[in-house]
């Protein structure tokens, strides 16, 4: 009898537990100057874009219905370099002298190779066209907010994009830019009968299940950018189920970025030494969704959670928080009022504050987590 | 397992049967590399993709590290995939893997857009006198696929099938009789099977079987194969010019355009359209169903007498089935009775529909003729009623949103969350379209039947010690190998498959 008990049986089933289901990939470039020319004796703009592309070829062979989107951000704005309602770029198929090809297109006739696989070509050819246009811009457009970060809108472009390939069905329309399109004329108003009906039946007949992600590459070394809105397109990622990747370049580290990646279980690789980007996206940045489960990710050892001042716009080690809306500040307001919801600090607990701050910081950074929160 | 895993399934076992060279001369071909790497498991890809860069050798040691210990038994089959394809090779004593060199240099060259020309099909740069729109390719490719499926069933038809398909349906043994006469033909139970299938499988299938054929005469299959490949990477509504094929290739198209693969004209022989069968063979399940739906739609916008409601109701699949396991299909097509037919208690029929009821005699009836459940419960889901799948969808939005607010909310649980649980999200949140009940009713009446398996395996046993057993029975079951073991006896059993690993495996411990 206890043999018998003894006996294990194995279930032997051939199951597939990893699901090759299309994905979605938006790439966001951050074009801030002041970053990249920091870096620019390691890697150029230039080189990043030839492994970007390759890296989306890598991504769109995958799986015949992967999509890819791309977005740069530089201060001039977020902007879809692919894909782009605005152009056709079915017409970009046939090679330089036929129908649908503008004057900006024969100044740079061979940007990619015209034997290329049609999936590539379309969407390299978009990619590197607009983002021509994108750094002719920039060098024209004037200096004074050279600085500026808008990597927050463009996180939530590629938010908004992923929520609605994924609620779009996929099984009409298979390039993506003629998916777009389709969406954009049936929302237009002017839907006739038969545009409305195939509408109804995109919504009715969603079932696929596609799986995203974002990867965010970026050479912006100034902790200077907006935080709230960062954050919020964050946790909105998280809610969405949609891990967002990070390739930082350069030496220093930014603490939001790393956060970001770390709440949405993404992976965050601080790239000092950029040469080889390539094999970096193509081995840490490659893991897809649906094999993430089964691989060792590489690891954040050690994410700082710092927060940012929501008057100053610095981080902030050590500040104070408002009791009643948990803004974060690193100076006491001079109007004693919370910046965010106007409560009214009290006066004696804020003058105690001010006249303790030295030694109180020091005894408060054991007790409480380096918070320090005065009553109102 | 899905139907794409099948179809998968299928062209893998074909390839990983090929003798080494041919497969060497298949990786010449850019577009043959690139389907390939698109037939594989996610980890192979993956594996593939962080050597293609890299330049040296991989340890296998380092290799295995990548992946959570749960996970080595994909990885064991993503790599045992890898070598019966001899993608990777042995460097090193078997120490450092590397990529097939031909395979390596194709397929970078196919990412970074350097590939030699004419890789993926000469586009016709002169403008074609008829006039050939997708929409008239999609009726052509319907218009063929259906009457060979029609044929398969007995429908009344006013042009049988060539001859070149009725051979090719006898030889893959979807059908019988004597003779290769159109009205001698019986379809079998293997051909049943093959209805229940996916349109892309069903090609497969079907293409597998004209590989075979070729063989026979004399046909190169490596160049059948590519041109396989290369069609599937070919864009719809574009024509693409004759000259540039080997003459293998060009007598296969008068073969394929019997399929309803490609269109041809018959003034016109320079040239060739790819349909949408063609340019999806190595899509996967997501755009596996785009050519069934469109080919529905196009068969409705040709039948005149179908009203805008039926069209509507088609696009999305016909059959509507309850939790009483009574199921109603819209469809008067005799392709679509002759398959419910199979598995359903048919009752009534009205001009527009069929009631039926699934039973236990029903089911056993198929399960006999050799369907397995499975392939039933695909063709329910992918047959099932717009309005079906809708009601699935809202109950998934509604279960996706309650979990939400359970989880979410809190940001504390929301860490150990998305850390632990979130590859696996996927599974929890999955689609039923078809009632659960019924759908365990069915697989449950399946394990009726299949009280005993069978393995093919190796048992281990006269081990010296406990602790030899023991480590010896652990790695047996982290590879996913073993299959039964008996700790007081000390004996296992392993599948055949893990053989050789296993056996490695006690080697190098037994010098040690």
């Amino acid at each position: 009898m206890d043999a018998v008990s003894e006996t294990i049986i194995t279930d032997q089933k051939p199951t597939q537990p990893t699901v090759d289901d299309p994905s979605l990939l938006t790439v966001i470039l951050d074009l801030t100057p002041h970053g990249w020319f920091k870096i620019k004796h390691h890697i150029t703009v230039q080189e990043v874009t030839k492994a970007l592309l390759v890296f989306l070829n890598a991504h769109l062979s995958l799986n015949n219905s992967n999509q890819v989107a791309f977005i740069v951000c530089s201060p001039d704005g977020a902007k879809f370099l692919y894909p782009n309602p605005g152009k056709n770029f079915d017409g970009i198929q046939d090679n330089g002298s036929s129908k649908g090809e503008t004057g900006n297109k024969s100044s740079n006739p061979n940007l990619v190779n015209t034997e290329m696989y049609r999936q590539f070509r379309i969407v390299d050819e978009a990619v590197l066209e607009e983002l021509n246009e994108v750094l002719k811009s920039l060098s024209k457009s004037n200096s004074v907010n050279k600085t500026r970060s808008t990597l927050s809108g463009a996180l939530s472009l590629a938010l908004t994009y992923t929520n609605r390939m994924l609620n779009l069905d996929q099984s009409i329309s298979t390039t993506t830019a003629s998916a777009f399109n389709a969406t954009t004329k049936s929302t237009s108003g002017t839907s006739n009968v038969t545009s409305s009906g195939s509408s109804a039946s995109a919504v009715s007949t969603n079932y696929t299940s596609m799986l995203s992600r974002i990867l965010v590459i970026s050479a912006n070394d100034d902790d200077d950018v907006k935080y709230i809105p960062i954050m919020n397109s964050m946790f909105a990622a998280q809610k969405m189920r949609l891990p967002i990747d990070v390739a930082k370049l350069g030496s220093i580290s930014s603490s939001y970025l790393q956060q970001a990646s770390d709440a949405t279980n993404g992976i965050y690789l601080q790239v000092e030494k950029p040469e080889g980007l390539i094999q970096t996206l193509c081995t840490a940045f490659f893991i897809e969704s649906s094999i993430r489960p089964l691989i060792i990710l590489p690891s954040n050892s050690n994410v700082s959670y710092r927060a940012s001042c929501f008057i100053t716009g610095k981080s902030v080690d050590l500040g104070y928080v408002c009791s009643v809306c948990l803004c974060i500040m690193s100076i006491i307001p001079t109007d004693a009022k919370c910046p965010t919801c106007n409560s009214h600090f009290d006066k004696s607990i804020l003058n105690q504050l001010q006249n303790s701050v030295v030694l109180s910081t020091k005894r408060r950074k054991i007790d409480s987590n380096g918070r320090d929160t005065p009553p109102v | 397992m899905s139907s794409s895993n099948l179809f998968k399934a299928t062209v893998n076992e074909h390839l990983e049967c090929l003798p080494k060279p041919i497969q060497s001369r298949l990786y010449e071909a850019p577009a043959t590399c690139l389907s390939i790497y698109r037939l594989l498991p996610p980890l192979a890809k993956f594996y593939i993709m962080s050597m293609l860069f890299y330049e040296h050798p991989i340890a296998l040691k380092d290799m295995s590290k990548w992946c959570k210990p749960t996970a080595k038994k994909i990885q064991f089959e993503a790599l045992k995939r890898l070598r019966s394809l001899h993608l990777i090779e042995e460097h090193n004593k078997g120490s450092h893997l590397k990529l097939h060199q031909t395979f390596r240099k194709n397929f970078r060259d196919c990412l970074t857009g350097s590939q030699t020309s004419n890789a993926f099909g000469n586009l016709c740069t002169s403008p074609d006198k008829n006039h050939i729109d997708v929409k008239f390719l999609d009726m052509f490719a319907s218009q063929k696929w259906e009457s060979i499926l029609h044929f398969m069933v007995g429908t009344e038809l006013s042009v049988a099938p060539s001859k070149s398909v009725l051979s090719l349906l006898k030889s893959g043994g979807l059908m019988e009789g004597p003779g290769t006469s159109a009205s001698n033909l019986k379809i079998t139970n293997k051909g049943f099977q093959f209805l229940l299938q996916d349109v892309n499988v069903q090609i497969w299938t079907l293409l597998l079987q004209y590989l075979s054929l070729t063989q026979d005469l004399n046909m190169d299959p490596v160049d059948v194969l590519n041109f396989i490949f290369v069609l599937g990477c070919l864009e719809l509504g574009k024509s693409y010019t004759v000259s540039s094929l080997s003459e293998t290739q060009i007598s296969m198209l008068a073969d394929l355009k019997d399929y309803g693969l490609i269109y041809q004209n018959h003034n016109d022989k320079e040239r060739f359209y790819p349909t949408r069968l063609a340019t999806t063979l190595t899509s996967e399940a997501a755009a596996l169903r785009t050519p069934s739906m469109a080919l529905n739609q196009v068969v409705d916008t040709a039948n005149s007498e179908a009203t805008e409601e039926q069209m509507f109701s088609n696009t999305g699949g016909s059959i509507i089935l309850e939790t009483n396991f009574k199921i109603y299909a819209y469809t008067n097509s005799p392709l679509e009775i002759a398959i419910l037919n199979l598995f359903v208690h048919l009752k009534t029929r009205f001009p527009n529909m069929v009631t039926g009821q699934i039973t236990r005699e029903s089911i056993r009836k198929a399960l006999f003729n050799g369907i397995t459940a499975d392939q039933i419960i695909k063709f329910l889901e992918s047959h099932a009623h717009s309005q079906m799948k809708q009601m699935a969808k809202e109950n998934l939005d509604k279960k996706i949103e309650f979990d939400a607010n359970n989880n979410i909310n809190t940001a504390t649980d929301n860490q150990q969350l998305s850390v632990g649980e979130f590859g696996s999200a996927n599974s929890y949140h999955k689609l039923e379209v078809l009632p659960p009940t019924v759908v365990d009713q069915i697989k449950l009446w399946q394990l009726e039947l299949d009280r005993i398996q069978t393995f093919e395996g190796y048992l281990f046993k006269d081990f010296s010690s406990q602790q030899e057993y023991d480590a010896l029975r652990s790695y047996a079951s982290e590879l996913g190998v073993l299959l039964w073991s008996d700790k007081n006896r000390k004996k296992f059993f392993v599948t055949k498959d893990g053989m050789s690993q296993v056996a490695d495996f006690a080697n190098k411990n037994r010098g040690r």
